[in-house]
């Protein structure tokens, strides 16, 4: 499977500040990507760059194979763009702003009609159609942003931080509109500089720390507590001595921790190869444990976006 | 006491601070020396270049002045509004007062600052001849007070309207109304009793006209110029422009509440009609399916078919003018031909004072027509990527699957409409009058060729003169894109100093080389060829900071 977007050793500078250094990830076609990272970590040089607004110093940029620089109008056709600003002519009414760039995108007159009523009603923005955009509000024109980058049906839409500045009702809808659009075929990269409003986005995330990335891949991958060893949690009625010496006598069990001093909470590190979580689980019954809960212990996202960047304000 | 100044005294500390002011100061007395220079060869010929080197630096500080009342006055409050800082202004100590005193008064004393720098290297006229001490400093006055009067109905435009923009066209309108129509039109009704042997009564239109041109400050400077035993300091001119500078501050505090309690409380908010649909003074079609930008641009950027009838009928209403001027002359030379006789052949014969009819119909709507079009074209230079640059809208256009080169040419064809009305005007008059016209070309053409080994060089030095004039245009044109591009604010009169002041550079440098009529010639070419070179780096340049500021938007 081609990836839509193929970073390979991207850099860009701005004189002699380093915005992003040997930049590489991939993204699946038809995924959820999350492009996550601190304030000035590189998130949009690098969406700037795929949008082929910047062209890339060093290192290679391909989106659905084709490379940024040299097949420029070709990519500009399959991506849509949208900034982390409010870029629109508010002294157009919404349909006027839609139609507008309809007609830049080459559509036809019947195209257009056809287009913007369906990208109006998936933004449910039809009722607002003859309003003036200065007149709406944040998140309405936030979702007029959204219908203009799908008025040329893009393939692939970069979203750069398309959350901030909503309250939380319209973050959330829009949200559903993008979980709407993956089901559509789109291939949606998406910044954020906040990874859990991305969690149960996306399908993978990149983490980008000081212009180079700290973590690419599943984002179950991300909140695992480390690539070869699985962890259970176990929540027990109370504290009961044998259940630890159960589960720790067993082969490959690594560790077994009680995760908060004076609660009955354990966590059981274990090699997956060696042993099945059902067999943790028999094992744990059978030392006359009364079990709460038994479930997959993960990171959480917070903690491992911590772990992952570097704390402070980058320098010059 | 302290909150009324707070804002007006940090932005004082910021002036002083500020880099700028002192080199536009330091730039400004350079320009002074080099128009001395540039008019060397010209003073030496003249029998009062004080007064000449006078009105040559008035006329630029007027020009100043009146690009500063279009485009840095009305942005002192507008640009809050736009920024929605505003209303951040409002929730703290400040009181419209200060606000305005703050906004609006520290730009005034830039100004002034930049006036009272010149003062002692202006009294260099002195020592030139032909114009006194007290001149220059009635003069200054005069510049002064038109100054204060403008900045404070640019305040007072700046505080009723939502955008900067429309402050400044605003202001246009009202300066134009006071100083070009009302004028106008007081001295077509003057005419009137300029009849021989007619004895003019002291009327309340008179006294209203009076009124009206001293209120002027290019009647005011002639008259300064002319006489100045007739000056005073505190002139009448200066006075009625205090008062009516004084009268709009004051204005401006009283309808600030209103206009400036939010962003959506000044006028231009969206209104609908009954119906739900957008009220707009003229229909907008749906975009061209092949010119897209130029729709965006022809109905959001050069005022769409209602900006075209308002042109339109301004032209008319300019043409009208212009007959009312050429008819009150006809009929005075009529008269005046009646006491003085019309023999035939003679200059108050029927036949020479109708062409003179046509001439100056013609002549009124050809330079008016041409110095709207030149002043349209400056001010929708200044806005056609600025105002992109401004609204954050330029990297949606540049990620669009064009090429940077097609952005410009369809955004160029989109505002070229405004041109059209304008075009029309001077073809209208240029028909009145087009024989003559045609003439006095040819007559020219054969006089040029027709001349001896100099006269092809007449020739040759017209042809390249033309050529330098129109790559100069041109530049112009560029150097303002680009300077929007750059600068938020202020690319208009940046655009105007550079080029002033390298203009200057060369005919000073043109000037110290003693050139002969060969030389003037080769000159005018090599203008040209830099013109030219200059003209097509700033073009890359401008092609270039367009990607660039795409991608900082």
């Amino acid at each position: 499977m081609e990836p839509v977007i193929d970073i390979r050793g991207l850099r860009h500078a701005y004189k002699t500040h380093v915005a992003v250094a040997d930049v590489s990830f991939t993204v699946n076609p038809r995924s959820i990507h999350g492009f996550v990272g601190p304030n000035g970590a590189g998130k949009t040089t690098t969406l700037k760059v795929l949008a082929t607004l910047l062209k890339p110093q060093a290192g290679m940029v391909a989106v659905f194979g084709r490379d940024i620089v040299r097949d420029r109008t070709e990519v500009r056709r399959k991506i849509g763009y949208m900034p982390d600003h409010f870029s629109m002519y508010r002294q157009m009414t919404v349909f006027e702003y839609l139609d507008f760039f309809g007609a830049a995108y080459g559509l036809s007159q019947g195209q257009r009609d056809k287009i913007i009523g369906d990208v109006l009603a998936l933004t449910d923005m039809a009722g607002r159609k003859n309003d003036f955009i200065q007149g709406l509000s944040r998140g309405m024109q936030q979702r007029v942003s959204l219908a203009r980058v799908l008025v040329h049906d893009p393939d692939l839409l970069l979203l750069d931080e398309p959350a901030s500045g909503l309250d939380p009702r319209a973050r959330i809808e829009l949200m559903e509109i993008l979980q709407e659009l993956k089901r559509l075929g789109k291939t949606i990269f998406i910044s954020s500089h906040i990874l859990s409003e991305l969690a149960e986005l996306c399908d993978s995330v990149t983490i980008l720390d000081r212009g180079s990335v700290k973590y690419t891949g599943s984002m179950r991958g991300l909140i695992s507590n480390n690539g070869a060893d699985d962890a259970y949690a176990f929540t027990l009625t109370a504290e009961h001595p044998p259940f630890v010496d159960a589960l720790s006598a067993i082969p490959g069990v690594k560790t077994v921790q009680q995760i908060t001093p004076g609660e009955p909470r354990y966590s059981v590190a274990f090699e997956k190869e060696q042993i099945t979580p059902n067999a943790l689980l028999s094992a744990a019954l059978s030392s006359g444990a009364q079990i709460v809960s038994f479930t997959e212990d993960v990171k959480h996202l917070n903690q491992a976006f911590m772990d992952l960047t570097e704390p402070g304000v980058r320098p010059e | 006491m302290r909150a009324l100044f707070a804002l007006f005294i940090r932005s004082l500390r910021e002036d002083l601070r500020a880099r700028l002011p002192p080199i536009l100061r330091a730039a400004l007395v350079l320009l002074i020396l080099l128009i001395i220079g540039a008019n060397q060869r010209k003073f030496a010929w003249s029998g009062a270049p004080g007064r000449e080197f006078l009105g040559m630096l008035m006329m630029l500080n007027l020009a100043f002045i009146g690009v500063a009342a279009l485009s840095i006055f009305p942005s002192a409050i507008a640009e809050e509004k736009e920024d929605g800082t505003l209303t951040l202004l409002r929730m703290t100590n400040l009181n419209p007062l200060s606000i305005l005193l703050g906004k609006g008064a520290t730009r005034l004393i830039s100004a002034l600052m930049l006036l009272a720098a010149q003062i002692p290297f202006t009294m260099l006229a002195v020592t030139l001849g032909g114009v006194t001490r007290t001149q220059i400093l009635h003069a200054y006055a005069i510049l002064g007070a038109t100054t204060f009067f403008l900045c404070n109905l640019a305040m007072l435009a700046s505080v009723y309207c939502r955008t900067a923009m429309r402050a400044g066209f605003l202001t246009g309108i009202i300066g134009g109304i006071l100083y070009a129509v009302l004028p106008l039109i007081c001295a077509i009704t003057s005419f009137r009793r300029w009849r021989p042997g007619n004895v003019t009564t002291g009327g309340l239109w008179e006294t209203i006209s009076n009124y009206i041109f001293e209120a002027n400050p290019l009647y005011a400077m002639g008259s300064l110029l002319l006489d100045y035993r007739r000056s005073a300091f505190l002139s009448k001119h200066v006075w009625i422009s205090l008062g009516a500078g004084t009268l709009c501050f004051l204005l401006a505090w009283l309808i600030f509440d209103r206009y400036c309690a939010t962003a959506e409380a000044a006028p231009g908010r969206v209104k609908k009609t009954k119906n739900g649909k957008p009220r707009r003074w003229a229909y907008v079609s749906r975009p061209w399916q092949r010119l897209p930008l130029a729709w965006k641009d022809f109905n959001f950027m050069a005022g769409g078919r209602f900006g075209f009838y308002f042109r339109l009928f301004m032209a008319g209403l300019i043409l009208l003018g212009a007959c009312g001027i050429a008819w009150s002359s006809y009929q005075r030379q009529l008269e005046w031909a009646t006491n003085y006789g019309n023999s035939e052949g003679s200059y108050y014969s029927k036949a020479s004072v109708d062409a003179r009819f046509w001439e100056q119909l013609s002549g009124i709507s050809i330079v008016l027509a041409g110095w709207i079009a030149g002043l349209e074209v400056l001010l929708i230079a200044g806005r056609i990527f600025g105002a992109e640059r401004r609204n954050l809208t330029l990297s949606s256009l540049v990620a669009l699957p064009w090429s940077v080169g097609k952005i410009i040419r369809q955004k160029i064809l989109g505002c070229l409409a405004v041109l059209l009305p304008w075009i029309i005007l001077a073809a209208v008059g240029l028909s009145f009058n087009y024989r003559q016209i045609w003439e006095e070309i040819i007559r020219e053409i054969t006089n040029l060729t027709t001349f001896d080994e100099w006269g092809n060089y007449y020739l040759l030095t017209a042809i390249g003169v033309v050529c330098y004039v129109c790559t100069q245009a041109l530049l112009s044109l560029t150097v303002l894109v680009w300077f929007s591009l750059r600068i938020r604010r202020g690319a208009l009169p940046a655009t105007i100093a550079t080029m002033t002041v390298v203009n200057v550079l060369g005919a000073v440098c043109l000037d110290s080389l003693n050139l002969d009529r060969r030389g003037e010639m080769l000159s005018a070419y090599i203008g040209f060829i830099l013109t030219l070179i200059t003209l097509i780096a700033m073009c890359r340049k401008t092609h270039r900071r367009i990607q660039l500021a795409a991608a900082e938007d």
